[in-house]
């Protein structure tokens, strides 16, 4: 073992410094020399969501194809953590063993799924897991498949990420917000931008793809829409959207439509897509 | 009494759509239904319904392909687009502001 990352000993949610701060663990992981064999120590994270599954198995796969294999280590308590690293499929990804049953009456989560293009039914299992839980409007329904499905072209049409993207859901019924993480490890949106608009920094790139009608235009259907109609159907929902790409962050909610934008204290490898929306149309905004 | 002597035909594009596919080839299948029956008929309906986990690229790239072969403004005239929600339709509109708008 040549080292050991401990990750954040809090709750690792959706929030920006909490999603951060993992990120900042990570980092040494992501640019670590390539044979370099590591362990990151995930045991004293009391919580874990969607967005903490998404990057650490795409981190364990990249670093696993760029010859950087390591191992991590989960918490097994308290109990519904525990549940929730099998119903994510952490466990099975990771160490083997037991495939997580999402259609069991107790998951609320939509394991882990690796992809590398978009496929048609590719939001059916959140849509799924959600219906059984909750009455979905139709509204609700495009809003939710049709965000999931913009950040999968994208990751198809215009990243490069070696491990394609990967993927992570969980349905809240006590809020009835579903959230959802989509990561992927390529070359992220300012690399992506500067293709077409010459070199362009990463907040200013993620300013212009959450206004819309920017794009490389990787292929000819891409229009600049995507991320636009992303950011839109979350601050309709009353939800947040949070996007890490390359040193550049925004997060967008219905409080803050046009968006916010952050440099990263760490360069982030590809794009991170996380978001949340509220399913109960009388919290829309 | 008589039949009416042009119906307009309807293609529900969820029965053209691929799950295992590509949204993109799926979008260009619609497409392609809507080119062939229009050579018979002045008119022809196209029905999103149930269409849910579709991204801009299935509808910009239906619109692309229409606009290739018919051009903007038999696109604008000749067929009608419904929408199942108002997500949807705004999703919708969207993609024709760039694809169409830009064209016509």
């Amino acid at each position: 073992m040549d080292f050991v990352v401990a990750a954040p000993a809090f709750p690792i949610d959706v929030r920006y410094d909490t999603v951060v701060e993992l990120c900042e663990s990570l980092d040494r992981i992501w640019n670590a020399p390539a044979g370099a064999a590591w362990e990151l120590n995930l045991q004293n994270c009391g919580y874990l969501g969607p967005d903490a599954a998404a990057l650490v198995y795409a981190t364990y796969l990249n670093a696993r194809i760029s010859g950087r294999p390591g191992t991590v280590r989960l918490p097994d308590k308290p109990a519904a953590l525990d549940a929730f690293n099998h119903f994510s499929g952490l466990k099975h990804l990771l160490h083997g063993g037991k495939r997580p049953n999402r259609d069991h009456p107790d998951c609320q989560t939509v394991p882990l799924n690796h992809f590398y293009q978009a496929v048609g039914n590719q939001a059916d299992p959140i849509l799924t897991l959600v219906r059984r839980h909750t009455t979905l409007s139709k509204d609700a329904e495009f809003y939710l498949g049709s965000s999931f499905a913009e950040v999968v072209q994208n990751i198809e049409d215009h990243a490069g990420s070696p491990i394609g993207g990967v993927s992570c859901a969980r349905y809240f019924s006590g809020s009835n917000q579903v959230r959802v993480a989509v990561v992927d490890m390529g070359d992220g949106i300012a690399n992506t931008l500067s293709r077409k608009l010459g070199r362009i920094d990463a907040v200013e790139a993620l300013r212009l793809v959450v206004r819309g009608r920017v794009t490389s235009q990787s292929t000819e259907r891409n229009q600049g829409l995507g991320i636009s109609n992303l950011a839109g159907a979350v601050a309709n929902t009353g939800g947040e959207l949070m996007i890490l790409s390359g040193l550049g962050a925004a997060q967008v909610s219905s409080k803050a439509r046009e968006g916010e934008y952050t440099v990263l204290p760490i360069r982030f490898p590809g794009t991170g897509v996380f978001f949340k929306m509220n399913l109960d149309e009388h919290r829309w905004t | 009494m008589n039949a009416d002597p042009d119906p307009i035909p309807a293609v529900i594009a969820r029965d053209l759509f691929d799950p295992k596919g590509s949204p993109a080839a799926s979008a260009s299948a619609v497409a392609d239904v809507v080119v062939g029956l229009l050579r018979s008929h002045e008119r022809v309906r196209v029905s999103f319904e149930s269409l849910h986990g579709i991204s801009s690229a299935y509808f910009n790239t239906l619109l692309l392909r229409l606009v290739q072969i018919l051009g903007p403004q038999a696109v604008s005239s000749r067929i009608e687009f419904s929408t199942d929600s108002r997500a949807q339709r705004v999703a919708w509109d969207r993609s024709w502001s760039a694809v169409v708008g830009r064209t016509a």
